[in-house]
């Protein structure tokens, strides 16, 4: 096991190498380089006159004259020994400042709908499955199809109307003007669930539908294996049949496409963000791009890989934990 | 009840609901097994053996339904009256008690008769536990099925703890012939050979010392010297453990070696059953006298050609009268299309049903 971890971690070094040395390409795409932008940003308008000299010397300041490759070793450098993802050009803060909030609103966001996903979808779809063809087995089976028939922007809109005319909450933005510049408290943070909950029930909405079909098409599937028989020959009580065998193989697809659900959600979310108002990571991505404020894009566009990578090692590591012939396979 | 016989199942009938309607594949069944010996039930595949085994621990799936005026007839001994298995609810602790306790089953299939994810000794001590009270309890000896044993005093007698089931576990695999039993207590289904698996499938059933063993078809998925030896395994164990068993297959070599009564099934009916000498060596019903001489015999091996002929007819095109009139060398007609053969008792145990033996 422990050499199947390691191997699934150098493949997570080795792919988040890749993906920092694409990061860095992309953030070198635009025309022109930081130095002619911020020359432009500074001096525009003021009457002052740019000559080719002051750019170079500003390009000398940012070491923007050295060769690509060192460039790059300089900015991950910077980002692996004291994570400083460089200057916003357009805040003119550093990147970290820019982003800190957001990353961690993005984060609890990311977690609640995960959460959420998983705690509606497993149980229903076991539910589905042990009840076949019941009444409730054919309503939930319309449900997800529902499910994943309405798109996510449209069921924003539906639940923020909702709240608004009938419960008379804000749902949008991550706070109640009250709490807005609050220190942190307890209420706060009930505050901000209260907030989350509507991105999170938006965001899962598709996802649990799809759960539902896999989760309970593997536990049909696993209903009828031979071992489940088998058990029930040896009189264990019938819950325990249930929970032993066949649940606890239906829920390896959910934990192998974790890394999936990860991914679907961040490219969900910008516009989920912006019908809700949320100050999240994806919607300042956008932002940056228009702004051409590299640092800050690239700084999101890693993190974001960062944490599907690291989810889907995660799950993988999980998938062994749960299936002892795949560490066996492969070790 | 006959205190030398352990199960008696009379008027077996058992119909499913299907999406074409009812179907009854399986009537008409009656069969006894004697304590510590073993009934061969032979057939094709679609025969009904299974259906009609399972049965005696309702162990069918939900669209199943058993006349409720058949009777499964378990014979508790010290001269209590007789369990009628058929009318418990089917997911009632007694039922629960005598699946695996009493009643034990192996199937065809010995890898996926395990589940694959947790590991040979977690599912023999899982029935161990579920089973057999502790060594020192009083309890133990006795059976408890049926019994009504009060709660406090269970609860003072508990079941056998992990450890003790853990090398009860041990203890068993090494009595199947497992080498490195401790070691193989650990192991997962796939990292056993297909004979070992089915070594070990035997070692969960037995682990709880049941009175009967039902074997479905238990080798028909291995190749031929392991069959053999897990044949002469099964032999040994029953001596040792004084159980009965009931052996299902579609082999009449393989009865022919492990049988001391044969029933042979066609279409969901028994219509021959007998002592295995009888049978074979004066087989009555013209079903059986096919297939043994179907038997490949090795001073004619072309006589394989000479087996049954015809189809079995699909579960919604029974016929009528005798089933197997359809393909009977023998039928007398007017009557075997029209008239079901009741049972005739030829000789003394020896029981058919075909109207040339009126
Ligand atoms: N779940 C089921 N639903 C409907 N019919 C079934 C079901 N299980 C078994 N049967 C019917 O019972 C017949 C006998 O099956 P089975 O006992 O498995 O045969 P055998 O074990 O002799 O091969 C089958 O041919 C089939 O028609
Ligand atoms: S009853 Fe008639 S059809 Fe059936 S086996 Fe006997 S002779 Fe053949
Ligand atoms: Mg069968």
């Amino acid at each position: 096991m422990l050499r199947f971890i390691l191997q699934r971690f150098f493949g997570l070094m080795v792919t988040m190498f890749f993906v920092s040395i694409m990061v860095f390409v992309i953030m070198e795409l635009p025309p022109g380089d930081y130095a002619d932008r911020y020359a432009f940003r500074k001096y525009s308008g003021t009457g002052v006159n740019v000559t080719q000299g002051d750019i170079e010397n500003i390009r000398r300041d940012f070491g923007l004259h050295k060769p690509a490759w060192q460039r790059y070793g300089d900015w991950i450098g910077g980002i692996i020994t004291k994570f400083d993802f460089g200057e916003s050009f357009a805040f003119e803060t550093s990147v970290n400042n820019v982003i800190g909030k957001r990353l961690w609103l993005t984060l609890a966001i990311l977690f609640c709908t995960l959460v959420l996903t998983y705690l509606l979808a497993i149980p229903i779809a076991i539910y589905a499955a042990i009840r076949r063809h019941s009444i409730a087995d054919y309503a939930l089976t319309v449900f997800s199809y529902l499910g994943l028939a309405l798109p996510n922007f449209l069921l924003a809109l539906l639940l923020l109307y909702v709240s608004v005319t009938i419960f008379d909450s804000s749902v949008g933005g991550l706070f109640s003007p009250q709490y807005e510049k609050a220190a942190w408290s307890l209420a706060k943070l009930l505050d901000l669930l209260k907030h989350l909950v509507v991105p999170a029930i938006v965001l899962a909405w598709s996802a649990t539908a799809l759960q539902i079909q896999t989760v309970r098409a593997t536990m049909l599937d696993e209903l009828n294996k031979l071992s489940v028989t088998a058990a029930r020959a040896r009189g264990i009580p019938e819950w325990k049949v249930l929970l032993k065998y066949p649940t606890r193989l239906a829920i390896n697809p959910v934990v192998s496409t974790i890394g999936f659900d990860v991914n679907r959600i961040f490219s969900e979310l910008p516009i989920v963000a912006l019908v809700l108002g949320l100050p999240e990571l994806g919607e300042l991505l956008i932002q940056s791009y228009l702004d051409l404020d590299m640092y800050v894009a690239g700084a999101i566009l890693l993190m974001l890989t960062f944490f599907i990578v690291v989810m889907n090692f995660i799950s993988d590591i999980a998938l062994a934990f749960l299936d002892p012939r795949i560490s066996l396979q492969e070790g | 009840m006959d205190p030398n016989l352990l199960i008696d199942v009379q008027n077996l009938r058992v119909s499913f609901r299907t999406d074409e309607g009812i179907i009854t594949p399986v009537e008409h069944v009656n069969y006894r097994i004697k304590r510590e010996k073993t009934l061969g039930i032979v057939g094709e595949s679609g025969s009904g053996k299974s259906v009609s085994t399972r049965a005696l621990i309702k162990l069918l799936p939900k669209n199943a339904i058993v006349d409720p005026e058949s009777k499964i007839l378990f014979n508790r001994g010290n001269g209590t009256e007789p369990l009628d298995i058929n009318l418990l609810p089917a997911g009632s602790k007694e039922i629960r008690k005598l699946r695996g306790g009493e009643i034990a089953m192996i199937f065809q299939e010995p890898m996926a008769s395990f589940s694959p994810v947790y590991t040979i000794g977690n599912q023999i001590m899982e029935a161990v536990r579920t089973h057999r009270l502790s060594s020192n309890s009083p309890l133990a000896a006795t059976s408890t099925v049926g019994t009504h044993i009060s709660e406090s005093l269970k609860a003072k007698y508990n079941n056998v703890s992990k450890k003790e089931a853990r090398s009860i576990a041990v203890d068993m695999l090494r009595r199947v012939g497992i080498a490195n039993a401790d070691l193989r207590v650990d192991q997962y289904p796939h990292e056993l050979s297909g004979g070992m698996r089915q070594r070990a499938m035997i070692a969960v059933a037995l682990s709880t010392h049941p009175s009967i063993l039902i074997a479905d078809e238990p080798t028909t998925a291995l190749d031929v010297t392991i069959q053999a030896q897990i044949l002469e395994l099964m032999k040994e164990l029953q001596t040792e453990l004084g159980m009965s068993i009931i052996f299902i297959t579609h082999d009449m070599g393989v009865i022919a070696q492990v049988a001391d009564e044969i029933a042979v099934m066609y279409l969901g009916t028994i219509v021959e059953r007998g002592p295995k000498e009888a049978v074979i060596n004066d087989p009555l019903h013209p079903y059986t006298k096919g297939i043994l001489r179907a038997i490949p015999k090795l001073n004619n091996l072309g006589a394989r050609l000479e087996a049954v002929g015809g189809d079995i007819p699909g579960p919604h095109e029974r016929p009528t009268g005798c089933p197997f009139h359809p393909r009977c060398p023998q039928r007398i007609t007017k009557t075997c299309d029209k008239l079901h053969p009741e049972r005739i008792e030829k000789t003394p145990e020896h029981f058919v049903r075909c109207f040339l033996h009126l």
